[in-house]
């Protein structure tokens, strides 16, 4: 084990504190910062960060990366959420849609969308969860009608985030009806520019609002079904363990930790400790996370592992903003907290309730986990693979 | 960084679970097989260096099947005489096995615990006053390992077993009247020493507590799957698996920090906070998971024949022996706060 940086993870982390400090990437920073917006528009930083090969460092060379592995990566990915670039849109695009098709995806396939995704050209978004679908994803009734060699999707999608701001989206949906309900499911790349497409939001409680997509007859060509017809149900599964490392909820316990912190001068005994209990948890949310990526580098990805990082990097980051909403009183008023560390716990407190649903709840998760515990056959290994 | 768990450390564990085998009750003698007395000290006392990481090891291996303690008071006592610079024979003696050694009444060095008993100097030595309770499943002929306040802080006195075996009584060790030479204190024991033999010893003993959740979650988890109720297996109940499942993911992470303050000590970074942390998730963790095990299995699990209910006595002795978890998480949090504070002082360093 090596509880520090290499090399490499640690020279990438100086990189990015350059980049950001570079003038134009840091006046794109800045506006995302102090836009006001819920929901600031975050592409053009990322151009910025893409030109200069940060977004997906672990990618081969080839597709827009640098070949510089999971770990690398996700020190990228800590440094930018550190300097406070918005994460959501990379997650999905680069993190999740993009680790999908480079793990599930034909050559032609890599070569057409990953170099536009690593560069911040292009983002993609993900469409599996419908009005009557959640963590039984497999009931899922999109459906995928044969057109010529293509398909003609039709169907409602919900839940979804960063579909207006997106041009792709991984999309599940039914091909065919089987003896099973996890037969006959099959994975797109749907162009959300294309004819059928609407893209509508869900107000929400959270800065960030939730998409509503409705499919109708929208046309997919052979070139987009990812892996084989009807075989999408392992393959999402297989996938997930890829995507699922909980970094991302780590990363939010870590930032909100560090902000509640920020207006507690002298602590009574009750708040020292429990500052010391949220403490400890973000870090061993990180940890969690970083067991996960450790072995992807080592090409073992653990779907348990990535459970229990989810379901723990998660908890501890609702815990973490519930905490500090109880600490700093409703108005965050109760102590000298620095106005932008109030923001951030506002948002977070708004925010978390969807951390513990989102990529899996964190029932799912516990089913996951339970299956795997010593003298259970792991047969019925759930897992709500959604993101 | 890289968190896969290393091969040498797999190796270890396999190697101690082996040696402790059927007879977990009196792990002495395997213990000195797998010359695990030897692993942490340092090789002037003819021991392999090997770090705390080792330690961690060893002590969840015993932890893991309710035996008692007869690790960590070996590098304790160790460090502790080599400190006091000095009886490196003596040190020798307790790498090699010679002799087992455990200790009791540690919290008492520690904020929130226990008074400590005290050494009070006299002409020929030291002479003893107070008590600690017995230690648990002492092997014959074991030297104890007690901390004692004198003029100079908390010392770490080590009684030979002519001095102490014959005085306990129950749960106690009356040490009033016992009498020492000269040189029979150890270094200091002060908690504050952010890298010294208690920090050390935190580290050590969140690796047992783990293995005690470990151990009395496996035999629960087993349980769960082979008794059936209503038709079906016990783990098919989500009530019943769920609250298994959230106990090894708490297991997990405190794992992970003990592994992390492990290393850090081992690297010779800083590992105060970490090992007050790792500690203190790892007896919550434990103790959860011990009363999680009792409930999956039912009455039986009260029975004395039933594997499960020795963790139940072990795990409440293991969660207090460093003192009270509350100070732990006291501890640590000041430290954070301070953390934070000196980082705003000095932006240009802060992430
Ligand atoms: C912030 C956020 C972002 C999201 N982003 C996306 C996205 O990008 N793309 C996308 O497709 N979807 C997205 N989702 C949707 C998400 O995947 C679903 O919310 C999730 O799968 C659960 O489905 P549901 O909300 O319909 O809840 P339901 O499935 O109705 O479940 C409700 C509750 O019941 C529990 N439950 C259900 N079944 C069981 C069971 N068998 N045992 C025990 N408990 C059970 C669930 O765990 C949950 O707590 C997002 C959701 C959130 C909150």
């Amino acid at each position: 084990m090596r509880f520090e940086d290499d090399d490499t993870e640690r020279k990438l982390r100086e990189e990015v504190g350059r980049v950001l400090a570079e003038p134009d990437v840091a006046e794109l920073l800045a506006e995302v910062r102090t836009s006001g917006l819920a929901e600031p528009d975050v592409r053009p930083l990322y151009r910025a960060l893409g030109r200069r090969g940060l977004l997906a460092v672990g990618w081969p060379v080839r597709y827009g990366g640098r070949d510089a592995g999971h770990a690398a990566a996700a020190a990228v990915a800590e440094e930018l959420v550190a300097a406070g670039v918005p994460d959501m849109l990379h997650v999905l695009s680069v993190q999740i849609v993009g680790a999908f098709l480079a793990q599930a995806g034909t050559d032609e396939q890599k070569e057409r969308h990953l170099p536009a995704l690593a560069a911040g050209e292009r983002f993609a978004t993900v469409l599996y969860t419908e009005p009557e679908t959640g963590s039984d994803l497999a009931a899922l009734r999109c459906a995928a009608v044969r057109d010529g060699d293509g398909h003609r999707l039709t169907g409602t999608k919900v839940w979804g985030l960063k579909s207006s701001f997106s041009d792709l989206a991984l999309c599940a949906a039914r091909t065919s009806r089987g003896a099973s309900k996890y037969d006959g499911i099959s994975l797109f790349l749907v162009d959300l520019n294309a004819d059928g497409v609407s893209v509508g939001s869900v107000p929400g409680i959270a800065d960030e609002q939730f998409d509503r997509v409705e499919l109708d007859g929208v046309h997919v060509p052979a070139a987009d079904l990812l892996g084989e017809e009807d075989e999408g149900w392992p393959l999402l599964n297989r996938c997930l363990a890829v995507e699922r490392t909980g970094l991302d909820y780590s990363l939010k316990a870590r930032t909100w930790f560090t902000a509640a912190l920020a207006g507690i001068g002298a602590a009574d005994d009750a708040l020292a400790e429990a500052v010391g209990r949220r403490g400890a948890q973000a870090e061993a949310a990180r940890l969690l996370a970083w067991e996960v990526i450790s072995g992807l580098d080592r090409g073992e990805a653990d779907p348990v592992a990535a459970a229990r990082a989810k379901y723990y990097t998660s908890e501890a980051a609702q815990e973490i903003a519930v905490w500090a909403a109880l600490v700093h009183g409703a108005d965050y008023g109760w102590r000298e907290l620095p106005a932008d560390a109030a923001r951030t716990l506002e948002a977070a407190y708004r925010e978390a309730p969807g951390l513990t649903l989102s990529a899996g709840t964190s029932e799912m998760m516990l089913e996951l986990v339970a299956s795997a515990l010593p003298g259970r056959s792991g047969e019925e290994a759930a897992g709500g693979p959604t993101s | 960084m890289d968190l896969r768990a290393d091969p040498l450390v797999r190796r270890l564990a396999a190697a101690v679970r082996d040696a402790i085998g059927h007879n977990p009750d009196q792990p002495w003698e395997a213990l000195r097989r797998v010359e695990a007395p030897a692993l942490e000290a340092p090789a002037a006392v003819g021991g392999f260096d090997l770090g705390l990481t080792c330690g961690i090891v060893v002590s969840a291996e015993l932890g893991r099947r309710a035996s008692p303690d007869v690790y960590g008071a070996v590098p304790m006592a160790v460090e502790s005489l080599l400190a006091a610079d000095g009886d490196h024979r003596a040190a020798a003696a307790l790498a090699g096995g010679e002799r087992p050694v455990v200790s009791a009444g540690l919290d008492a060095a520690v904020p929130g615990g226990r008074p400590a008993p005290r050494a009070e100097r006299t002409a020929a030595g030291w002479s003893l006053t107070g008590a600690v309770p017995a230690p648990d499943g002492a092997p014959p002929g074991a030297d104890l390992c007690v901390p004692v306040r004198t003029g100079e802080g908390v010392r770490l006195a080590l009684l030979p077993a002519a001095a102490w075996s014959e005085r306990a009584a129950g749960e106690r060790v009356d040490l009033a009247g016992i009498e020492l030479p000269g040189d029979a204190l150890g270094g200091g024991l002060d908690p504050a020493d952010q890298a010294g033999p208690l920090a050390r010893a935190r580290v050590r003993h969140a690796g047992r507590l783990l293995g005690l959740g470990e151990g009395a979650l496996g035999l629960a988890a087993d349980h769960a799957a082979a008794r059936k109720q209503f038709g079906t297996a016990l783990l098919g109940f989500q009530g019943v698996a769920f609250p298994l499942a959230k106990a090894e993911i708490d297991l997990a992470a405190a794992r992970l920090m003990t592994a992390r303050a492990g290393w850090l000590a081992d690297a010779g970074r800083p590992f105060g906070t970490a090992a007050a942390e790792a500690l203190a998730l790892a007896a919550e963790a434990a103790l959860t998971a011990v009363r999680t095990a009792l409930q999956v299995h039912g009455a039986r699990g009260m029975s004395r024949e039933a594997e499960v209910s020795r963790y139940l006595p072990a795990v409440r002795r293991a969660v207090a022996h460093l003192g009270p978890v509350g100070a732990l998480w006291r501890e640590a949090g000041r430290h954070r706060l301070a953390e934070r504070r000196a980082a705003e002082a000095a932006p240009a360093e802060g992430e």
